[in-house]
């Protein structure tokens, strides 16, 4: 009478094995997608670093060409820096991924007189307020990008006087 | 009575074994695809390295070295810069600095973008304020990672362009005191 009992218990090892398959594979399922969603917080991290970099060095390159530039060039007719509330917008490459892929961002500058600049310079100035006819500007530079589907935006203002 | 249990039961089915290999090589395929992505990822994780870590410490070094500089110039090469001919504002590989001493004199410096023993260097040459002759070795190696470096000034500042081994490019600005 106890091989029906065997049988039985067979019949169980058999199943435990088909589950024992299915167990390993969803194990298997669960790891990948666990390492797969790691993988990808780890290279949007990296682009996001590297695209920090990048632009950081956009925008010295930007502070240090206001700071830089002749006064005339600022003021003139062709400025990169038009007088406020006009903004001029220009796509830039701030540099290139592995592969050569370039990355680019939008620049928007503009220029900001002082208030106290003769009217002549955009400011509300006077001959008694002013008396030595001294222009101040302030430029200001805006950097916006993306990374991921983030837009972030870095900004750069550099006070100029004459 | 006792009968025996059935010859059959004892082992296992064609079918069942054939099972078993499948779901085995299947287990064996995933690990392996599992395996690869992670060789890729880090594949990708090191193609970023110069943008990530080289390029910033680079340019970390340069920006310190070009703002205690009270002057440069731009040469398309160490030679150049060395004889002090030939300077450009674009398509540049040294940069000669000049710094100032508390005590009026001046140590000069070049940073040459060069290959040696076939390998492309960024070195430092140092010659202070007592030596009338460039050193023939670089002081040191600033990196043996960039494919090309260049100095450019046609915008009024000095403008350094470092391309990695992979394509990858970044440009800082440096500007003396």
């Amino acid at each position: 009478m106890r091989a029906p009992h065997r049988s039985h218990s067979r019949k169980r090892e058999r199943g435990s094995a088909l589950i024992e398959i299915s167990m390993s594979y969803a194990t298997l399922v669960i790891i990948s997608l666990l390492t797969l969603k790691a993988s990808l917080n780890a290279t949007a991290g990296q682009a996001w670093t590297v695209k920090q970099a990048m632009s950081d060095a956009y925008i010295t390159r930007e502070s240090a060409l206001a700071s830089r530039i002749p006064f005339e060039a600022i003021t003139g007719s062709s400025s990169l820096w038009p007088p406020h509330p006009s903004i001029s917008t220009s796509t830039v490459a701030i540099g290139r991924l592995p592969g050569g892929q370039v990355v680019n961002a939008t620049i928007h500058r503009t220029r900001i007189p002082d208030t106290n600049n003769l009217p002549a310079a955009g400011g509300t100035g006077t001959a008694v307020s002013n008396p030595t006819g001294s222009e101040a500007w302030k430029l200001q530079s805006i950097l916006a990008y993306q990374v991921g589907d983030r837009q972030y935006v870095k900004s750069r203002t550099i006070l100029r006087i004459r | 009575m006792r009968r025996s249990a059935p010859r059959r039961s004892a082992g296992y089915s064609l079918i069942e074994m054939a099972l078993a290999m499948a779901l085995t090589l299947g287990i064996a395929a995933a690990i392996v695809a599992l395996l690869q992505q992670q060789v890729s990822f880090t594949r990708v994780l090191g193609r970023f390295h110069f943008l990530r870590e080289e390029a910033p410490q680079i340019n970390s070094l340069l920006a310190t070295l070009v703002n205690k500089a009270d002057s440069y110039r731009i040469y398309g090469s160490h030679a150049q810069a060395v004889a002090a001919t030939g300077a450009t504002t674009h398509d540049g590989r040294a940069l000669r600095l000049r710094f100032r001493n508390p005590d009026g004199t001046a140590s000069h410096a070049i940073v040459a973008f060069e290959t040696q023993d076939g390998q492309n260097r960024l070195n430092f040459y140092f010659r202070n304020e007592t030596q009338t002759t460039w050193p023939g070795t670089p002081s040191w190696t600033i990196s043996s990672v960039p494919t090309l470096v260049d100095f450019s000034n046609d915008t009024g500042i000095l403008l350094v362009a470092m391309t990695g081994p992979n394509g990858e490019q970044i440009t800082y600005a440096g500007n003396p005191q």
